[in-house]
Parts: structure tokens; C-alpha cells; sequence
């Protein structure tokens, strides 16, 4: 493979697949994405490096040269892996692909049909050796870069009237996230450490280091600034807000902007080729080198004939999963999201150090700091994508409950943390759902408001008298508050014959801060009030010992004041 | 009667006998029931030794034999004390009027010149025999071109005569470098082909790859340049021709000074050049002789025309059957109107109007010269205008299928334009089924085709493909033409070390 093959294969192979997506998966609601696109990029340049390395020290162990020369270096097993991993790539990259096309372009024909021809195509594309791929990709390379430049070109005359503002940043930790999600678009990338090894001017064959470090960063450059040009063409022409609306807001873009003097009214069709072109390559890619790795291991698989045999495997899965494409596209984009960050991408990154040490004499510290390496790769980047942001929870600080209607309902004061300058109170929003269940009212809020109530930080449950009196009901939401994990153990349970709006709209009080009020209230009473119960769990605990009374603190509303009352309130069984 | 042995190479096995009865025998049994052959014995002049000569009428010139051959030998007298070997030396070498001739020693040998057109003499109380050359072929002159037309430059074209194509060639490279390599290939028709190439600027692996590859091929006969093309290809199944054919000699000339091969095939108008890049079969023959921007220029028309020969109807089709929102409400407008009242759809309507431009063209070649005009005047008139008058198709489609055709024809080289003509089909039926994704994939394969294509070790592609830095010298010569004083150096095909065709600094002081 020569210089020019190498550099625009990884130029390829690494901006195809995030072609259309690259603009929404960088922007929010509120911000714009220029941060993380720019710490995707660092992120990109690492990755860069740490694969450049691994293929120098790897494929400068001593290894007999073959024709099946690098993939011959890997042995069964990883060989067996990396099949399995690039084929759950294509399969998915397909539909996804295919899904895309029927979405936007042919809407009257299914997807399966779609599929037909796509597999025809990229099975023929699969099949070939490493120096036809690098001539085919050198090809290709014209006809994505010029209509990717005429979009770009079209789309800069077309911002000179009505250009969006775009540089509309917050630095918040969703960043990290979204530079993660816009690195796994550029995955592809890793195809450099096959294919670095082959290239004429690779480190070990030309005298001159810096023509391969070169070679490298041309192209790594080269699609950091295509998805840099591209994000700014289409938040500038669309606007954030219809960006993140599709994740095809790049089909938006070309959409709106026209070709000199109007000659075709709508210009997306024909220029969307370097995009389809792009996940041609990319797919093909994933094929293709699946099924190299896997054979130059396993002899049975080296004849051409069987190598169609081995590809029928995800065609078989493309073509029986393909009707079920449209049904679940979300769906299945969110598993592949997950799959390539719990599973993929750690491999990625694990697979060259695995086949390091493999080569090299291996030791039983080798092992032990490999397996502590997988480790803390997988744990660490699975833990990642369950977090959720500190700032993409919903505190809440008190609570109303009440029972009406054979349903509770819950007035909830939620902090509101983005508004106000720090001071002694958090400013609060209420909020009033109805549910069956304390866990049924979790589901709904998270179902309307894609945040995750967090029950840690609440001060005080205010219970009615209504609820009270419901015994039954009460002991429910109690058992249901207790069986959470994640629900304080601390908040103080205060009895109230007020309404919400009585507690929550108090003049001397900012809005929604009885809740703290009150907490700070039975701290300073604690001392005097031992026998008082405050909490859910010494209420529960209280029934044991079958006492009739328990004495819970009892909230008025004194001349505009707060005042907490130890009653005997009577337990009814 | 002696039995005749064919081995399985169709090669007569016997062996050659010291007595010449028994060879003059063979010879007679082999040619037994071939009226054209003139087979007679003769005398020397003190009635001592008997020669037997074999010739083809019609093949031979019987006036050379009679002149230069027999008539010497019949008016001479021949030593008594010559011993076999020293009797046929010095009966050419002092009696005969020619220098034209060989000594052939096996059955094999024999029958072979004397089915080639040359004379065997068969002299008694020698060993083996005497082949003159006496070939007089019946063959038309050299004519003008009738495939590569140019404006400008020579218009000479190649015969079907081996040896004036030879004369063609030498005419125009006086250099001995150049070397003219014969052998003969076909087991029956025994074609004489010419391996021409310069010797100091050929690359070795590539000719002894060529002669590897002629000398395998077994066929029972090549009846032109067409079958040996075939024959020496790697992908068959690619509709690309991988191998140049060309009837100028001019082209030939200059495939030559790049350090490519030619294939020079008997019976042939056309030779063949080896190995080929896809920018080759868009150079034509006056783009050296004109000034280089009209030729860049000409050149860059030819690629683009090849785009369009192939991507104009199935884009046409995708448009107008899948993707409307593409084109711009007035040309809508236009084409619905058009199509107002024909019932056929519009794949159909463009593959009746391409299946009718194509039988019009195979109409016009099997026809005599003068009703070619003709055909053509009746299908692209009155076909075309009565098809749109009965409604069976728009004006558009036969404006699409008429631009379409144009473009094709653009393409230098016919070979090169028919495979863009069949392709055009693949793409309208992908397009007609899938729309514009259709022929995005349709192209993305034939990309792939190509980019994986290549012609003895070079790629097909070249330079849209290039395989390592040294091999980009000659660029200035592909998608355009430069000025000669930037044409300094020799394409890719040319052995190392021997790139530079011009001397640069000489050049710039003209």
C-alpha cells in the first residue's frame, strides 16, 4: 500500500461513519457542542497515537512474513474476536444505514429491499485483498471530498444571509459524553493498526520517521477538520435546535442550500453519494478485515469460495433482522450505542495490548497487568455510560403527599440549581404528579422529564391529614420509600393540615423552602424532642412495639411563620 | 505410405530421414490432395543431383522461384567431391540468387515455411533442406484509418500484411533498439505474431511475462489481434479491455517510446499495445499534433463524456421515477407534459429508445457502406419522430437516449465505449428499481471493479491509483496534455532508469 492509499484510507475510514450524525450528536438543547467537539479532537489525536504505537511495537516483533501478512500475527482466538466484533459492526452499521436511506430518501420501499442490493454490494466489496482495498479507497476518495467541499462551499455562500449564531457553549461534565459518542463515530480509525504495517513508507521501511508519523496525522487531521467544518456548516445553516431535532440534520443542511443558478432544486440526492459512499467503504471495511483476520488463522477459510461462506454469517443476520429495522430503530441505536461503548471500543483499545504481549514472551506478571488493564478499560468506559451527570438529576428538596381520588399525589419542590446565584435557599419549582405508587411516579416523571429524581437530598415529607388518617395508604408509601435504596433514610416526616400552596407560597420564605425551613427547625428542637419520630424508619420501626401513640412533629402556619408541633397523633391499626 | 504422426501440440512427430526418397515421400503423403501445392522435381545441370521443390501457388511468387532459384540451379554445375553438408552450403551459398533463405532440418520446419509462402527445395544427397523466402501474398495497400480518424496527423493505417505493419513501424522508429521478436501461435493456423519493443526501454519482468503468456496459448488457430487480446487478458469477465488495440501506426509508434509492448498479429488491420491504463483509451491520435489546450481540452470533454454515456439515463430515470423534488419545477412540469398520454413507463421508454439506437448500430455496420447513411437517417428520423408522433415515447427520452449516444461515441476507442454502452443498461435497471441509491451502489461496485482491475502488473486505474511514488512520472499526459517542453519524462510503463525522455534544460533553451 503506498503513502497516498494509506493516508486516504484512514481519511475514509474514519469520517464515514460519522457522516451525517456527526452535527447532532455534538449539540443539546443548550449548547451548541464546539467544547466537545474540540475535546473529541484531542481525544481523537490520542487515540491516534496510542494505535500508532501499538502497530510499531507490535508488528516490529519478530514474525515470519507470509502473503497473510499482518493478520497472520493475531492467533485463533483474538483472530475469533475481532471476526465477531467487525461483523456486529457492519450488521449494525447496515441497518442503520439502510434505515437512514428509506427514512430520508425512499420512503415507499421497505428496508428489507433496500437491504438486497446494499449486501449484494458490500459483499463484493468484502471480498478482495488488502492492495485492492487500498486502490478502491484511493479511488473513492474524489468522489466523497468533492461534493463534501461543494456542500461546505454551497453552505458558507448560503450562511452570508441568515447565519445562526453558534457559539452558544456551556462547559458542563455532558461534554466528556458527548466527545466519548463523537470518538465511537471515528472508530474506524483502528483499521490503521492493520494497516500501518503494509504501507511502503511505514516507520521500518523508509529511512525518514517523520514521513510515516506524517502519514498518520494528515489524515487524523484531516477528519477531525471535515466533522469541525461540517458541525459548523450545519449549526450555522439549521440552528442548534433543528440539529439535534434529526440525527440526519447533515441531509437538513443540503436540503436547504442550492447549487449555482438553481439547476436542480433539491442538490441532497446527488451529493448525499459521498455519504453513501463513506458507509459503503466503512462497512465493506468492517467485513473485510473480519474476515481477513479470521482466516489467515484458520486455514479452512483461506480459499475465496469459503470466505463467502464465512460472510453469509452477518448477511443472514442483516437480511432476518432486516424487516424488524423500522420497528425498532431507536432501539437498536441505543444498543449499538451501548454495545460499542461497553464492549467495542474497550476492545479497541485492549486488542493491540493483548496481541503485544501475546507475541512477546509472556510472563505471569504480563498476564496479571493485563488482566488488571481489561479491567479498568471495561469498568471503567461501562461505567461511563450508566452515570448519569450530576447535572441531569432532579433534586428534590421536600415533598407534599397526599391521598385523593384512590391516587397519591405527590407536590414535589424541585431545586432549581441552573437559575439563581448561591444563597442561603435554593430557589425551588413545584411540581404535582399523581400516581398509584411512589415507584409509579418515578417512572412518569423520568417518562416526561428524561431526568432521574434523585431522593437523597430531601429535607421533609409533609404527610395530610388525609393520607394520615388512610393508614393503609400511608404504610404503603412508607414500605415503598423504604424499599428504595436510594431514597434518604434522614427526611423528616411531618404531619400538616395545610395545603401545598400554604406551605410552599410563604411570604417570609422563598418559594418551595419549607422543606429546609422545617429541618433546620427539628434540628434546633432535637435536643429537647428525643422521643419525637422523624424519619420513615423509626415510624416503621415504631409498629413493632405495638404502641398506639408515636409522636410525630406536626406542621402550622403561624402569622406567615413556620411552627412544628409534637403531637400525639394516634396510630390506627 | 508412410503414416503421418500429430502430436498432441498438432506438430508432425516424425522424424527426418537421411534418405531423401523417403523425406520426398513424406512430404508427398503429407501434402497429398492439396491442389494449390506445386510439388515437381528437377535436375542440376550434370543430371546428378535430383532436387524436389515445394511451394503454395498463390502463397509463393512463383517468377522469384523460377528466376532466382531454379534457373540458376538448372544452368550450374555442382562439384562432384561435396560431401552432404558441404553440397546444400554451397548450392545457396553460391548458386542461388537470393539471401533470403534458411535451412530447415525437421518435417515440422518444412511443412511450416512452405505453408507460410516461402520455397522448400529438397536437394538429393544432402541433409535436410533449403527455405526460400518467396512470400507474395495477395493484400490490400495501406489505406486511411477507418476507426481513429484525426484532423490532423498521418492517416495511414494498418493491413491485414504482417510484414508491411512490421515496415510500418520501423518506418517510423529507425533505432536498432528495436527489436522485433517472432514466433508463431496457433496450432493449425500457425500465426505469425511479432513481439515488438525497445530493448532498452521495456521493462524485463513485463516481456518475459508477454512471452510466457504467448507461448502458453493453445488454440487451434488466431484469426486476428481481437482472439490474442482475449486470450492474454487477466479478468475475462471484466467488460474493460484491458489490452489497447489500435490500427495507427503512429500510436504504435509512440506506445512504443513509452516502453510499452506491440503485439503484431498476421491477418490483423490492428495491433496491440500492452500494458494500458484507462487514460490511454481517452488519448486520440491528434492530441500530439495539435496545440496542447485544444487537446487538453478535447480530452477532458472525452472523460467527462464517458460520465455522462454512462450516468445520463438511469440518473434520468431515478429523477423522473423516484426523486422528483430534485429538479426544478419548470423542467417537472416539462416532462410531465411531455409524458402526457404514453402509457409506457419510463424505464421502459428509455430501454426501447437504447435497445433502438443499438440494433441501429449494428444495422449500419453489417451493412454495404452506402446504405449505412441510410439506416441511420431512417432510425434517428423517422423511428425516432414516428415513435414520439405515436405516442410510444417523450421528447425528452429521445433527447436523453440522443445526448447519451453522442457522449459514447465520444470515447476514442470503440472497444473502451462499448463497455460504458453496456454498463449504461446495468444502470438504468438498478436506477429503475432503486432510484438514486441504487446507482450510488451500482457505482460504488463499478469503482471497486476498476480500482481492482490491472493490466499486466499495472494498474487499470493508474494515476487515480497509483502504486508508489516513483511510478507518477508522466502525469502531465493523463486527464490533460501539457506543453511538450513539460513532457519530459516517460510514462510508467518505462523501465527504471530510463524515464527521461527530454532533456530538460536543452528544452528550455530552444
Amino acid at each position: 500500500m503506498t503513502s497516498r492509499q494509506f493516508r486516504r484510507f484512514l481519511f475514509i475510514e474514519g469520517f464515514g461513519s460519522s457522516g451525517l450524525s456527526f452535527a447532532y450528536l455534538a449539540v443539546s438543547d443548550d449548547d451548541t457542542g464546539l467544547f466537545a467537539i474540540l475535546l473529541y479532537g484531542i481525544l481523537f489525536l490520542l487515540l491516534g497515537i496510542y494505535l500508532f504505537i501499538m502497530s510499531k511495537k507490535v508488528f516490529s516483533l519478530p514474525s515470519p512474513k507470509s502473503s497473510l501478512y499482518p493478520f497472520s500475527f493475531f492467533g485463533k482466538w483474538i483472530s475469533l474476536f475481532f471476526l465477531l466484533r467487525y461483523f456486529i459492526n457492519a450488521c449494525f452499521l447496515t441497518w442503520i444505514f439502510a434505515q437512514s436511506i428509506h427514512e430520508i430518501y425512499t420512503p415507499e420501499q421497505s428496508t428489507l429491499f433496500l437491504l438486497l442490493p446494499l449486501v449484494a454490494v458490500i459483499c463484493f466489496l468484502s471480498i478482495s485483498t488488502l492492495q485492492n482495498r487500498g486502490r478502491f479507497l484511493e479511488l473513492t476518495f474524489l468522489w466523497i471530498v468533492i461534493p463534501f467541499l461543494i456542500i461546505l462551499f454551497t453552505s458558507v455562500l448560503y450562511l452570508q444571509d441568515r447565519p445562526a449564531p453558534i457559539f452558544h457553549n456551556t462547559l458542563s461534565s455532558e461534554i466528556f459524553t458527548k466527545s466519548f459518542s463523537l470518538l465511537l463515530c471515528s472508530s474506524p480509525i483502528e483499521f490503521l493498526f492493520f494497516i500501518f504495517p503494509v504501507t511502503k513508507t511505514s516507520y521500518w521501511y523508509s529511512d525518514t520517521k517523520w514521513v510515516s508519523v506524517r502519514n498518520i496525522f494528515l489524515p487524523i487531521i484531516g477528519i477531525f477538520l471535515s466533522n469541525l467544518f461540517l458541525w459548523f456548516c450545519t449549526v450555522a445553516t439549521i440552528g442548534h435546535t433543528l440539529t439535534k431535532s434529526t440525527p440526519w440534520s447533515v441531509v437538513k443542511l443540503i436540503q436547504l442550500i442550492h447549487l449555482p443558478s438553481g439547476f436542480l432544486l433539491r442538490s441532497d440526492i446527488l451529493l448525499i453519494i459521498y455519504w453513501i459512499l463513506c458507509m459503503l467503504n466503512v462497512i465493506s471495511g468492517y467485513l473485510f478485515f473480519g474476515c481477513e483476520i479470521f482466516s489467515a488463522n484458520f486455514e479452512f477459510f483461506q480459499q475465496k469460495k469459503r470466505k463467502y461462506f464465512l460472510l453469509l454469517i452477518p448477511v443472514l443476520c442483516i437480511l432476518l433482522f432486516g424487516t424488524n429495522v423500522s420497528k425498532h430503530f431507536d432501539k437498536m441505536c441505543d444498543i449499538y450505542r451501548c454495545y460499542k461503548i461497553a464492549l467495542d471500543f474497550p476492545l479497541l483499545l485492549l486488542s493491540p495490548v493483548f496481541i503485544y504481549y501475546r507475541r512477546k514472551r509472556k510472563t505471569a506478571r504480563h498476564k496479571k497487568c493485563f488482566i488488571l488493564l481489561c479491567l479498568c478499560v471495561c469498568l471503567s468506559l461501562t461505567g461511563c455510560n450508566m452515570a448519569t451527570n450530576v447535572e441531569d438529576r432532579s433534586y428534590i428538596s421536600s415533598m407534599y403527599v397526599t391521598f385523593q381520588k384512590n391516587q397519591y399525589v405527590f407536590t414535589m419542590a424541585q431545586n432549581q440549581l441552573e437559575q439563581e446565584e448561591p444563597s442561603e435557599y435554593i430557589p425551588c419549582k413545584l411540581l404535582t404528579l399523581s400516581a398509584t405508587s411512589f415507584e409509579e411516579l418515578q417512572k412518569i416523571f423520568q417518562s416526561r422529564y428524561s431526568k432521574v429524581l434523585e431522593w437523597n437530598h430531601i429535607d421533609a415529607i409533609f404527610i395530610s391529614d388525609t393520607l394520615y388518617e388512610n393508614q393503609n395508604k400511608f404504610l404503603e408509601f412508607l414500605a415503598d420509600w423504604d424499599k428504595h435504596w436510594q431514597c434518604s433514610p434522614d427526611v423528616s416526616l411531618i404531619l400538616t393540615e395545610h395545603t401545598p400552596k400554604d406551605i410552599y407560597h410563604l411570604s417570609s420564605l422563598p418559594k418551595g423552602a419549607a422543606g429546609s425551613e422545617c429541618k433546620e427547625l427539628i434540628k434546633q428542637k432535637s435536643a429537647s424532642h428525643k422521643a419525637v419520630i422523624t424519619t420513615p424508619i423509626e415510624y416503621i420501626k415504631s409498629l413493632e412495639y405495638s404502641t398506639n401513640q408515636q409522636k410525630l412533629y406536626r406542621l402550622f402556619i403561624q402569622n406567615g411563620q413556620l411552627v412544628l408541633v409534637m403531637t400525639n397523633s394516634l396510630h390506627f391499626h | 505410405m508412410m503414416d503421418i504422426n500429430y502430436g498432441r501440440d498438432q506438430k508432425v512427430k516424425n522424424t527426418l530421414s537421411s534418405s531423401f526418397f523417403e523425406n520426398k515421400a513424406f512430404l508427398e503423403e503429407a501434402l497429398k490432395d492439396c491442389g494449390d501445392v506445386v510439388k515437381n522435381t528437377f535436375y542440376t545441370k550434370n543430371s546428378k543431383e535430383e532436387i524436389f521443390v515445394l511451394y503454395v501457388d498463390g502463397m509463393a511468387d512463383s517468377q522469384t522461384t523460377q528466376d532466382f532459384v531454379i534457373r540458376p540451379l538448372i544452368k550450374n554445375e555442382i562439384p562432384n567431391d561435396l560431401s552432404p553438408e558441404e553440397l546444400c552450403s554451397y548450392i545457396s551459398e553460391h548458386i542461388l540468387e537470393t539471401v533470403d533463405w534458411i535451412p530447415v532440418n525437421t518435417y515440422e520446419e518444412m511443412l511450416t515455411e512452405i505453408l507460410s509462402g516461402n520455397t522448400l527445395l529438397l536437394i538429393q544427397g544432402s541433409k535436410g533442406g533449403l527455405s526460400i523466402s518467396t512470400k507474395s501474398f495477395p493484400s490490400r495497400g495501406v489505406g486511411e484509418t477507418t476507426q481513429e480518424m484525426v484532423i490532423r496527423g498521418p492517416r495511414d493505417s494498418f493491413t491485414e500484411n504482417f510484414r508491411t505493419n512490421t515496415a510500418l513501424i520501423r518506418r517510423r522508429i529507425r533505432d536498432p533498439r528495436l527489436k522485433m521478436h517472432h514466433l508463431q501461435i496457433g496450432e493449425r493456423s500457425k500465426t505469425d505474431i511479432a513481439i515488438a519493443y525497445m530493448d532498452d526501454l521495456v521493462q524485463p519482468t513485463l516481456l518475459s511475462c508477454v512471452k510466457n503468456k504467448l507461448q502458453k496459448i493453445s488454440l487451434d488457430g488466431i484469426f486476428d489481434a481481437g482472439m490474442l487480446e482475449q486470450l492474454l487478458e487477466e479478468n475475462h469477465y471484466s467488460p474493460f479491455p484491458q489490452i489497447q488495440d489500435t490500427e495507427r501506426p503512429d500510436k504504435a509508434a509512440s506506445g512504443l517510446l513509452e516502453g510499452r509492448i506491440i503485439l503484431i498479429v498476421d491477418n490483423s488491420p490492428e495491433v496491440l499495445l500492452l500494458p494500458v491504463t484507462y487514460a490511454i483509451f481517452f488519448q486520440s491520435g491528434d492530441d500530439y499534433y495539435t496545440r496542447f489546450l485544444p487537446a487538453s481540452f478535447a480530452r477532458i470533454l472525452r472523460f467527462l463524456s464517458a460520465l455522462f454515456a454512462i450516468s445520463f439515463p438511469a440518473l434520468y430515470i431515478a429523477a423522473a421515477g423516484f426523486h422528483t423534488e430534485v429538479l426544478p419545477s419548470e423542467f417537472l412540469f416539462a416532462i410531465a407534459r411531455a409524458r402526457n398520454g404514453i402509457a409506457i413507463p419510463i424505464v421502459i421508454e428509455v430501454l426501447l429508445m437504447e435497445f433502438q439506437f443499438e440494433l441501429l448500430k449494428e444495422a449500419s455496420i453489417h451493412l454495404p457502406g452506402q446504405l449505412g447513411g441510410t439506416i441511420g437517417i431512417v432510425g434517428g428520423l423517422i423511428v425516432g419522430q414516428a415513435a414520439v408522433e405515436a405516442g410510444l415515447v417523450s421528447t425528452i427520452v429521445v433527447i436523453v437516449v440522443a445526448f447519451t449516444a453522442i457522449a459514447s461515441f465520444a470515447i476514442p476507442n470503440e472497444s473502451f465505449a462499448s463497455a460504458f454502452r453496456l454498463l449504461r443498461f446495468l444502470f438504468i435497471i438498478i436506477s429503475a428499481i432503486w432510484g438514486i441509491y441504487g446507482f450510488a451502489l451500482a457505482f460504488a461496485a463499478l469503482l471497486f471493479h476498476l480500482a481492482t482491475l490491472e493490466s499486466f502488473g499495472i494498474p487499470y486505474m493508474f494515476p487515480s491509483v497509483c502504486p508508489d511514488k516513483q511510478r507518477s512520472f508522466g502525469q502531465p499526459d493523463h486527464y490533460t496534455r501539457y506543453p511538450y517542453r513539460y513532457l519530459f519524462s516517460r510514462p510508467v510503463f518505462t523501465r527504471r532508469g530510463r524515464k527521461i525522455r527530454m532533456n530538460k534544460e536543452d528544452n528550455h533553451d530552444i
